[in-house]
């Protein structure tokens, strides 16, 4: 087991009270599994991925373990080892790279951000673009010269720049026209093959879903659904 | 009965000097959905805009064509007599219903703003009747609300609502349920074709979703690069497909039953308006291309329905 998560909550206060985004949810994940989130919006899914990279905090009483490392889900700081080892891709490819930074820049920043050299980073970074099928000439473009499939490879390129074994795919086609979109599916599937992933895949598409999961969790009101 | 109530012909929209759509025809009749398919970047939200004349001036220019809506040319009206026909004659959707909503208005003045052309008393009357069919359960609230308190799929019902508030023979919904949530979008999508059937009025739905052309249609045209590929029932486009944009379109779109390698990606991307020549739009990227491809120059043949490049593997 890579992955177990057991009891997480997240609450949110509003005017009215606390409201739970996230109730008890368990779920763990084998290596090479490709497991989906499914449920309506609003159901808790992209809460769900943005609480295991640290970008929500966590309520009282729920475990975290990583490739067999206990996590503190409530320091900060541990987060800085799950982001090592898991990364995210967006669903927005048009809001989620900085406009003002060339593609090399937002390719090499996760690795400058770990204190990598600068020189190592670029040539990882030309690896990992080749890799999503970018060429060498786009790397000193900026976003708004790509069509939103070529920024959603630019977004997985900084995604798995820092070599994660879990990526975390937050509805990356739902922006896509569906030619795009098969051809980001059939990348999804190579990368995971290449580089040994294992993959949590957030979708509403239920079509794609079953094309791609081994695994599914569904979600409604922020419990775990049970079938 | 059903009569031609619009028909496209030979439209070509220039952006500066770029030609981005090429001789574009097709008729829609009274009370029927037409759906134009295809991807980002083939010219369908232009085509639609070019009809109510809404195209971004100057920049944007009607090269050639005709565009007749019940036996008038749009295009040689002056503009006073267009203002009659937009909103009178033509209801549009657009895709983001916040935008389209004016934020600080309560849906109630954005709805009456609609009937204004109406009888003052019948005017709420009016206006509560649509509301109703767009399955809202308490109108005299939703008229004193404001967008900002709305969902995305409550705020596209309005939309549809005020679009259809004056009773026009034509809806032009450009990618109406794409921002929406798809557990939403066949709510909304029911509503707009039942408040559709009801009012008498046809659609032109623009979407590249296979799915909602496909449940939706009577008829549709896919369009690929600016052109009009090929046009048709929609049973007959999706059961057999005959261009081969159609074919390897239908290919990528996931269905129950399919694998990931059942999934056949169209390499490649849309060609640029710039790098348009006579040849086959599509040869770059097409699994049949001849050596006749790129010789082949673009043709009409009956009423826009598929071009002569292609016509070699209709043939064979």
């Amino acid at each position: 087991m890579i992955l177990n998560v057991q009891n997480l909550s997240v609450t949110f206060r509003s005017k009215g009270g606390v409201v739970y985004a996230l109730k008890n949810i368990c779920f763990s994940l084998e290596k090479g599994d490709v497991l989906a989130l499914a449920g309506e919006s609003g159901s808790g899914k992209s809460t769900v991925a943005n609480a295991l990279v640290g970008l929500v905090p966590w309520e009282q009483g729920g475990t975290y373990e990583l490739f067999g490392e206990k996590i503190n889900p409530y320091q900060k700081k541990s987060f800085s080892i799950v982001r090592s080892k898991m990364q995210m891709a967006f669903q927005d490819p048009y809001s989620s790279l900085n406009p003002r930074n060339t593609v090399m820049e937002i390719v090499t920043a996760p690795l400058l951000a770990r204190g990598i050299s600068k020189n190592e980073a670029t040539k990882k970074a030309k690896r990992m673009l080749d890799l999503v099928g970018l060429s060498n000439a786009d790397v000193h473009k900026f976003p708004h010269a790509f069509s939103g499939g070529q920024r959603q490879r630019i977004g997985l390129a900084r995604a798995l720049v820092l070599e994660p074994k879990i990526l975390i795919c937050d509805e990356i086609t739902s922006a896509l026209d569906v030619s795009v979109q098969a051809q980001i599916l059939h990348l999804i599937n190579d990368l995971q093959n290449e580089l040994e992933l294992s993959l949590i895949f957030i979708s509403h598409d239920i079509d794609v879903m079953e094309m791609i999961a081994n695994k599914v969790l569904r979600l409604s009101n922020g419990e775990v659904e049970v079938d | 009965m059903n009569f031609e109530l619009l028909s496209v012909r030979n439209l070509s929209v220039a952006f500066g000097d770029v030609q981005v759509t090429d001789n574009v025809c097709f008729n829609i009749s009274s009370g029927e959905i037409f759906a134009l398919m295809g991807e980002s970047g083939c010219g369908k939200s232009v085509t639609a805009m070019a009809i109510p004349k809404l195209l971004p001036q100057p920049s944007a220019k009607i090269v050639s064509g005709e565009i007749i809506l019940e036996g008038k040319n749009l295009l040689e009206l002056p503009s006073k007599a267009l203002y009659e026909i937009r909103g009178k004659k033509i209801g549009c959707v657009f895709q983001e219903p916040m935008q389209a909503l004016n934020p600080v208005v309560s849906i109630g003045t954005q709805l009456l703003e609609a009937v204004r052309f109406m009888p003052k008393e019948k005017r709420l009357k009016r206006i509560k009747e649509l509301l109703t069919k767009a399955e809202f359960k308490d109108p005299e609230r939703i008229l004193k609300s404001y967008p900002h308190e709305m969902s995305g799929g409550m705020l596209q019902r309005i939309v549809i609502c005020i679009a259809l508030a004056p009773k026009p023979s034509l809806v032009i919904a450009d990618e109406p349920t794409t921002a929406l949530d798809a557990n939403i979008q066949t709510a909304v999508m029911d509503i707009l074709k039942s408040m559709c059937k009801s009012e008498n009025a046809a659609m032109l739905l623009i979407t590249h979703n296979a799915h909602l052309a496909a449940k939706y249609a009577d008829r549709i045209a896919v369009m690929y690069a600016g052109q009009i590929a090929e046009t048709g029932k929609t049973s007959e486009v999706f059961n057999t497909p005959k261009h081969p944009y159609t074919k390897a379109l239908l290919k990528v779109v996931p269905a129950k039953g399919k694998t990931l390698a059942d999934l056949k990606p169209i390499p490649g991307s849309v060609l640029s308006p710039k790098d348009f020549d006579k040849g086959c739009r599509f040869r770059f990227r097409c699994e049949f291309v001849k050596g006749e491809c790129d010789k082949l120059g673009y043709g009409v043949w009956g009423m826009g329905r598929m071009r002569i490049g292609v016509l070699v593997f209709y043939d064979s």
